[in-house]
């Protein structure tokens, strides 16, 4: 598994571990409001620890949080803007 | 951070002094003009990148108001200074600072505003998205567009309000402190009525209170956030006017100075919805009244009280609050301390 797959997982089972949601295994298609039952509040804490975590934040360069609805839309938008910074970066 | 100069109108206030209505509206204005500052727009042009409108919903507040400033000595037509100190976890976290002081008075170092004597308050915001249908309001949250907001420092922890306002959820506000201290075991002739005495209630139905157009929401909008503690004090003053016993008299009601309030917000309302209220809490008198240095009052007792406040039709949570006020008896109205230690001595015995 890539770095930003396991960061996700990781950040995604710290949210879930504290507020005592059940364990459910992770998915490209799970859904993290309808399956994984995370809340707007948790949504927004995700996206900051993810920022930190990662250091790149997808949501500042065009993308909305609106789209995404799975963990798998999750590993592609971040996989995207490492990719794109990483260009960037080159140039 | 953003200070921001202004007189207190009769627009704030009305005829009166300062509320905490007005204070948050005031700490509410500035907030705004801090999220759009420097981009050019007006606060009301927050927007997403497929340019729907956004709003930042608060999920807590809390207002702390030192002892020796009490929000009323704030007065019609001073001029004061209003500060704002907004940071950004993620793309739609927002944790941020307030400060109320005479003009001038705010210090130009945010870091410091905890250590100046005012009235300041905490909140964190969600910036959502607010769909209305026939029967109920959903925030989804949203990430503005970046040229929509201002350039804003970024928090390197999570809020705190994010946490506790599940843990408030959950568990509800822990217990008040001290130990009860009712002199129920005592009888009248042997336990005089000006002796510390510590009452715990709670109201037996939840009080109604219906939101009206125009007075309490917009048609068309949510309630300003603001607007729960004006609903609160309404159920706090129709408890202790109402269903207290012996009812307290007007003229101590107005004593009760609002010295702290956290309140989480778990949704909002609409006009034409009705709230219910339920409050329970404590009064604890002083055995000697206070005379605070420089204040023309005395403190005579402290007020603790709990709220939560839930949609009507459908039992849904609005709210929970927990606030903290002190019964601040103005010096030429010191006979009504008596009445306040007999009522509470009364009442404990009833």
């Amino acid at each position: 598994m890539n770095k930003v797959k396991s960061t996700i997982n990781v950040v995604l089972e710290d949210i879930r571990q504290r507020n005592n949601y059940p364990e459910k295994a992770l998915r490209e298609d799970s859904k993290v409001v309808q399956h994984l039952g995370f809340s707007s509040l948790d949504v927004a804490e995700l996206i900051a620890l993810l920022e930190l975590e990662l250091g790149v934040d997808p949501f500042s360069q065009g993308v909305s949080i609106m789209d995404v609805h799975t963990v798998g839309e999750l590993y592609r938008v971040y996989t995207d803007a490492l990719a794109q910074t990483a260009t960037v970066a080159m140039h | 951070m953003l200070i921001e100069n202004i007189e207190l109108t009769m627009s704030h206030l009305g005829l009166g002094n300062l509320s905490e209505y007005a204070l948050m509206v005031l700490f509410g204005n500035a907030h705004s003009h801090h999220l759009v500052a420097g981009t050019g727009l007006a606060p009301d042009l927050l927007r997403d990148k497929n340019a729907n409108a956004l709003y930042p919903a608060y999920f807590m507040t809390r207002l702390s108001v030192p002892e020796t400033v009490l929000l009323h000595s704030f007065k019609l037509w001073e001029r004061v200074s209003v500060g704002v100190d907004v940071k950004r976890f993620g793309d739609t976290l927002l944790e941020s600072r307030y400060i109320l002081g005479r003009e001038g008075e705010v210090a130009q170092d945010a870091q410091t505003w905890e250590r100046q004597n005012l009235p300041t308050m905490e909140g964190n915001n969600l910036i959502v998205i607010e769909n209305i249908d026939a029967v109920n309001v959903r925030r989804k949250v949203a990430n503005p567009d970046p040229d929509c907001i201002a350039k804003l420092p970024k928090a390197r922890v999570s809020p705190r309000g994010v946490t506790r306002s599940k843990i408030v959820r959950s568990r509800g506000f822990e217990t008040h402190g001290v130990e009860s201290q009712r002199v129920e075991s005592q009888s009248f002739e042997s336990k005089p009525p000006d002796a510390a005495a510590r009452l715990e209630f709670a109201n037996k139905k939840p009080f109604h209170y219906e939101v009206l157009p125009g007075r309490d929401a917009a048609p068309g909008h949510a309630m300003i956030f603001a607007r729960f503690c004006e609903i609160m004090d309404a159920a706090e003053y129709q408890y202790f006017s109402r269903e207290f016993t012996p009812a307290l008299p007007d003229e101590l009601i107005t004593c009760f100075s609002v010295l702290d309030r956290e309140v989480f917000y778990y949704g909002n309302c609409y006009a034409g919805e009705t709230l219910s209220i339920h409050l329970r809490g404590s009064l604890q008198i002083f055995e000697e009244g206070e005379l605070l240095d420089n204040c023309n009052y005395v403190r005579a007792a402290m007020l603790n009280l709990d709220f939560e406040l839930f949609q009507h039709r459908n039992k849904s949570l609005l709210a929970m609050a927990r606030t903290r006020k002190m019964v601040a008896i103005p010096m030429h109205k010191q006979d009504v301390i008596s009445d306040l230690q007999r009522l509470v001595y009364f009442s404990s015995h009833s």
